[in-house]
């Protein structure tokens, strides 16, 4: 898959805020690349220099293999994007569609031709004539993905269009979305906090925080193999665990700093952080300690602590080590689930991910901005990016 | 003898043709002026309301002091540019209703400037970033700017035509309030109020708060209009 999209040695700067710090990033032909990052990591900075819309205070951007910058207008006709919250210039929601197409002096047939047919994808063909301006923000964010796509881009830069939606509309934009990608067949740039919309619908994700990409990859792998602490906490793994990896069996056997042993598949030595979801955790009656079980992760535990949140429950569990899990409805019933009790906690060696940390204070480093290559010793997670970016 | 002005005053708005001609050059000479400070203060409060570049800061704070820049001060830089000794005296100009105009553009471009660039200021971001992301060029997206701030532009143009309109030091500085050729509505009343005629200059007053009553309706109008948008 050849690059389209390629971005080097890129740095802003907001005032003396650092917004952006990132060595490289690529973006295939054809595919869906996901930017996830929690709020203020700079992924919205980050689509807009991509976009050509903001300059960025240094580096290179080549579109097609020619460098280009917010002046290159031919490379940013070759582009779109939807925002975060969407402006709805004035006229009705044909005018809009039709908006791209006319800044780039297209006859009356064909954006008569494309807008019908944004329209139509989109399901918008009863409100062509409406005051866009008058349409709600669920329809407002079809409209502009409508306009975005009658322009035909190669390139669409989509910047959490379903954010501002309630969670109806959301589902409604996000299926609307998966079906569009589809359709398009272009190559997007999609900013998410869904990650089930990374999974759904991305071929690649890049986790950025503090301005950094700290990990690029396949979507599958990035999800189940965090290349940092950083990356582990934002990707959902709630249970990290400093420890040093003490011998071998089919993979690692990690002694935990607080105490314990943990089996995993990995293959990695010397210090490291066991990475672990909660969901991936199963509880079990005590009484069970004597069952035959595949896992070598068995651990009594006591329940320290049991919130609600939403439909399940977060529960805190103390098994010589500290671990968090989260428990549907009625497994929290069968076990009878209260701050005190006691049950058996187990997860599947494959569960447990390892992150190399070779100092002690290595995950407190993990969490710092840095530039790439720091003191750490660990490898630059911006050099992780590129690795992963030519795979 | 308030009541008696009041009625000679509505029977010289009904019959005094030399009224109406005094309130008719008041409007082309002050029309005029905000015409041209229109002209060239929209398509600068663009440049500058849009443009990053260094000085932009101090320049904009010049641009909004000017806006409260004394009539007289600006009548007496005409005054000093036109007279026969200045450096456009040979043209000849002082005491004609084009002097008038010059001291009335000098008032109204800051004004008009300052507020333009204030509104281009406050178009939301979010119309500029789409705009250049579907493929808007420079002009492309100064025309965008232009449309989300248009009544805010009609404001400053408003605003500039009722201060104008309502001047009196520089347009007496350098038009000499010549009777039947430069005599405008705020000239005239100091004249007329100064004889002790005050029909005349009630007559021109009333025509004057009419004015400012309707620029002001329709700048409220247009400012609810703006916030409903």
């Amino acid at each position: 898959m050849s690059v389209l999209l390629k971005a080097e040695g890129v740095r802003h700067a907001y005032g003396t805020r650092r917004v952006l710090y990132l060595d490289h990033l690529e973006v295939r032909q054809g595919e869906t690349f996901c930017i996830m990052g929690p709020n203020g990591a700079g992924k919205s900075t980050l689509v807009r220099i991509l976009n050509l819309v903001e300059a960025a205070d240094q580096g290179t951007i080549r579109f097609d293999g020619q460098r280009v910058s917010p002046r290159s207008l031919a490379a940013r006709r070759r582009m779109a994007g939807v925002f975060q919250q969407p402006h709805m210039f004035k006229g009705n929601v044909l005018d809009n569609v039709a908006y791209g197409m006319r800044l780039r002096r297209r006859s009356r047939d064909e954006i008569a031709a494309h807008a019908g047919e944004a329209l139509e994808l989109m399901g918008l063909t009863e409100l062509a004539r409406r005051d866009a301006r008058s349409l709600s923000q669920g329809e407002k964010q079809k409209v502009a993905l409508a306009r975005a796509i009658a322009v035909r881009p190669e390139l669409l830069f989509l910047d959490e269009p379903a954010a501002g939606l309630d969670p109806q509309a959301r589902g409604r934009f996000q299926l609307d979305l998966r079906r569009v990608v589809k359709e398009l067949g272009a190559t997007i740039v999609y900013v998410t906090h869904s990650f089930t919309e990374a999974l759904a619908i991305g071929d690649r994700l890049a986790v950025m925080t503090a301005g950094e990409v700290r990990q690029a990859g396949p979507v599958h792998e990035v999800f189940q193999e965090p290349a940092d602490v950083e990356a582990a906490r934002f990707l959902g793994f709630e249970n990290l665990l400093p420890g040093r990896v003490v011998g071998d069996a089919a993979g690692a056997i990690v002694e935990l700093e607080q105490g314990g042993r943990v089996y995993t598949r990995s293959r990695l030595r010397g210090r490291v952080t066991v990475c672990l979801r909660g969901e991936d955790i199963t509880l079990h009656p005590e009484s069970a300690v004597e069952d035959i079980s595949p896992t070598a992760n068995r651990f009594p535990a006591e329940v320290v602590s049991l919130e609600q949140a939403g439909a399940v429950f977060r529960a805190g569990l103390d098994c010589g080590f500290m671990l968090k899990t989260t428990q549907a409805r009625p497994a929290v019933r069968a076990l009878g689930l209260v701050p005190g009790a006691r049950v058996e906690v187990r997860f599947d060696e494959e569960a447990a991910h390892l992150i190399s940390c070779p100092s002690p204070d290595g995950e407190l480093r993990a969490g710092t901005l840095r530039p790439s290559g720091s003191a750490t010793g660990e490898r630059p997670m911006a050099a992780a990016a590129e690795d992963d970016s030519h795979d | 003898m308030i009541r008696e002005s009041l009625s000679q005053a509505a029977d010289l708005l009904f019959t005094g043709g030399e009224v109406w001609s005094i309130i008719l050059r008041s409007l082309i000479v002050s029309g005029t002026a905000v015409l041209l400070a229109t002209v060239v203060s929209i398509p600068l409060g663009l440049i500058i309301g849009l443009s990053r570049f260094t000085g932009r800061g101090p320049l904009v704070a010049v641009i909004n002091t000017g806006m409260a820049l004394p009539p007289v001060v600006a009548g007496l830089l005409v005054f000093l540019l036109l007279s026969r000794s200045g450096p456009l005296g040979s043209l000849g100009l002082l005491y004609t209703k084009q002097a008038m105009v010059v001291a009335q553009l000098v008032l109204a471009i800051p004004l008009v400037l300052g507020i333009t660039i204030s509104a281009i200021k406050n178009v939301p971001q979010q119309a500029l970033l789409q705009a250049r992301s579907l493929g808007a060029n420079r002009l492309q997206t100064a025309m965008v700017a232009l449309r989300e701030a248009r009544l805010m532009l009609l404001v400053a143009i408003i605003a500039g035509m009722g201060r104008v309109i309502a001047e009196v030091g520089a347009v007496m500085m350098v038009g000499g309030n010549i009777r039947g050729e430069t005599q405008v509505m705020t000239t005239a009343i100091m004249e007329e109020v100064r004889k002790g005629e005050f029909a005349l200059g009630l007559a021109l007053g009333m025509i004057l708060l009419v004015i400012a009553f309707t620029a002001n309706g329709v700048m409220a109008r247009i400012e609810r209009q703006a916030m409903g948008a």
